[in-house]
């Protein structure tokens, strides 16, 4: 069958449609080329870069920036270290397996069985869902301004993201070898450990580092609300307007978060390679 | 009660299915089907696409979980609540057309794992049964070789001695080689041929007539749910009583 050409019209609708939703979104959200390069936006630019420099380079202050920047990274791993922890179970509940259910699965057993599926699958959702933002302004509220709060922000909101790729990863795999597990009496557990994970080790380990990596620029952000590490600095320099510790605290931000992608990049290679 | 390993269930089929039915939600897939296999048996299933050939084997060892009727093995009823499946399942190898193994697992890993983890046995026993199988199947000097450097024939060929290595009671083949390119086909249907002849009770879906022939003690023809005939091959693909049979016959030959 020959394909109908669509009509100059009917090809203009789609991008019209755009413009007008991208213009609408524009004027909403006052953006300005003004604002941004007129006389008063080049002004505070400039103060802002010109403040900069010199950067704050004092040995003193340098040595000061080791705690917090030490207290990123502990917040970080210790996110995605917990945030695997929580969501290691939970993807094992919230994963489809076709033809892998519990041949004895009927009547009350189904139901559990769908109930569970639907919880983990819930609450993966609300922990995701989340911003960690929102959830480090709960958790200062609940539990006090500091590091602590950062870590169980980003615990929460990593166990929702990694819940869900495990679970994705745990899919994907080849069912058809863990079938033949089934079906020589391996019961479900045997199935899971056995047949599954080993198939899905790779994806697995490649999520969490990666979840990692993320959670150091998250870490960052946190600071800003008060929960510790070196975006707390940031935020304090950014009040005091001591423009000039800026320069030092973005470039020890981005030595870090190089130095995180460097080595997770480095561990998931090794790692996947030797699985 | 049969003990662990049937030795002790005496007489009467090794398995017997009655009024068989089986539904994937308002289809009717299996409708009221009888069958008894005696000890040593090789029963060769065929029939259409469709006809429920794969669903009858499945129900035996309940990878799928049979609608109405009932299904014994050594006289445990595979299909009670009460019975703990995955001891059925011990009994019972199950060979499928796509060989099923891990990628990650030589020939060897692939065969040793399920005689680990469910018959628990020693890693230096699992080993020696694991080469032993390998080397019935004619796979010796390949114990070593991942699924991806074996050729299908081969590859169909370990995972039937990985359902060997666990000492089946009964063996199911589920179009083993259908998906093999021809000239793979004989070197795995002489294994199974071997098999027969040690005596193995063999459930077999396969259209490859002249294994049925050769081998089978009864020839089952199924068409929409339903055995439709059955006999000695010779019975069944030489003086096929019933339409359909014909029909089919004479489509596949
Ligand atoms: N898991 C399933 N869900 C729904 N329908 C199925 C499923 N498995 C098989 N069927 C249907 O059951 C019928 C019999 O299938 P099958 O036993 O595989 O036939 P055969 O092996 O003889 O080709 C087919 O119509 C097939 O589409
Ligand atoms: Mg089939």
């Amino acid at each position: 069958m020959p394909r109908v050409k669509p009509r100059p019209l009917t090809r203009l609708m789609w991008p019209s449609a755009l413009l007008v939703v991208l213009a609408w979104a524009a004027h909403s959200t006052e953006v300005s080329i003004g604002g941004l390069f007129g006389a008063e936006g080049r002004a505070q630019m400039g103060r802002f870069i010109g403040g900069l420099f010199p950067p704050e380079l004092s040995p003193d202050y340098l040595f000061g920036l080791v705690g917090p920047a030490i207290e990123t990274v502990q917040m970080s791993l210790l996110g995605a270290v917990f945030g695997a922890m929580i969501a290691a179970p939970l993807a094992a509940v919230a994963m489809r397996a076709p033809g892998l259910d519990h041949a004895g699965a009927r009547g009350w057993r189904a139901h559990a069985r769908a109930l569970a599926y639907g919880t983990a699958r819930g609450i993966l959702n609300v922990m995701r869902t989340i911003p960690d933002l929102v959830w480090a302004l709960m958790f200062i509220a609940a539990v006090g301004l500091g590091p602590f709060s950062g870590v169980l922000a980003l615990t929460v909101h990593s166990a929702g993201l990694l819940g869900k790729l495990y679970s994705e990863a745990l899919e994907s795999v080849d069912l058809a070898p863990v079938h033949s597990l089934q079906a020589a009496g391996v019961g479900a557990v045997g199935v899971l450990v056995w047949g599954v994970l080993p198939q899905a080790a790779g994806p697995l380990i490649s999520v969490t580092l990666y979840q990692w990596e993320c959670n150091i620029r998250a870490a960052m952000v946190l600071g800003f609300v008060g929960a510790g590490g070196l975006g707390q600095r940031i935020d304090l320099a950014m009040r005091l307007f001591r423009y000039e510790e800026m320069l030092t605290l973005l470039a020890v931000l981005l030595l870090l978060v190089t130095a995180v992608d460097r080595l997770s990049a480095a561990i998931r290679g090794r790692l996947v390679r030797s699985l | 009660m049969a003990t662990a390993h049937g030795t002790a269930f005496g007489g009467g089929p090794i398995v017997r299915i009655r009024n068989l039915r089986k539904c994937f939600g308002q289809v009717e897939v299996l409708k009221d089907v009888d069958m008894d296999v005696e000890r040593g048996e090789v029963v060769v299933i065929l029939g259409p696409s469709g006809s429920g050939k794969s669903t009858l084997l499945r129900c035996v060892n309940r990878l799928e979980e049979p609608t109405g009727g009932e299904i014994w093995l050594e006289g445990i009823q595979v299909n009670h609540p009460k019975t703990n499946i995955n001891e059925v399942r011990e009994r019972i190898g199950m060979v499928f057309q796509s060989f099923n193994l891990f990628p990650h697992l030589t020939a060897k890993g692939n065969v040793l794992l399920a005689q680990r983890k469910v018959l628990k046995r020693s890693k230096a026993e699992a080993e020696r049964i694991a080469l032993e199988q390998l080397e019935r199947v004619g796979l010796g000097d390949r114990v070593d070789y991942y699924p991806a450097q074996l050729s299908g024939g081969q590859q169909q060929r370990v995972a039937i001695a990985r359902a060997l290595s666990m000492n089946p009671h009964v063996m199911l083949f589920d179009e083993v080689t259908s998906a093999l390119d021809p000239e793979l086909v004989r070197g795995v249907l002489d294994v199974m041929k071997e098999l027969a002849r040690g005596g193995m009770t063999m459930l077999v879906v396969t259209h490859e007539m002249g294994f049925a022939r050769e081998v089978a003690s009864r020839a089952v023809f199924m068409d929409g749910g339903v055995i439709v005939e059955e006999g000695s091959p010779a019975e069944v693909f030489d003086n096929p009583r019933h339409e359909r049979t014909r029909d089919f016959l004479g489509h596949i030959t």
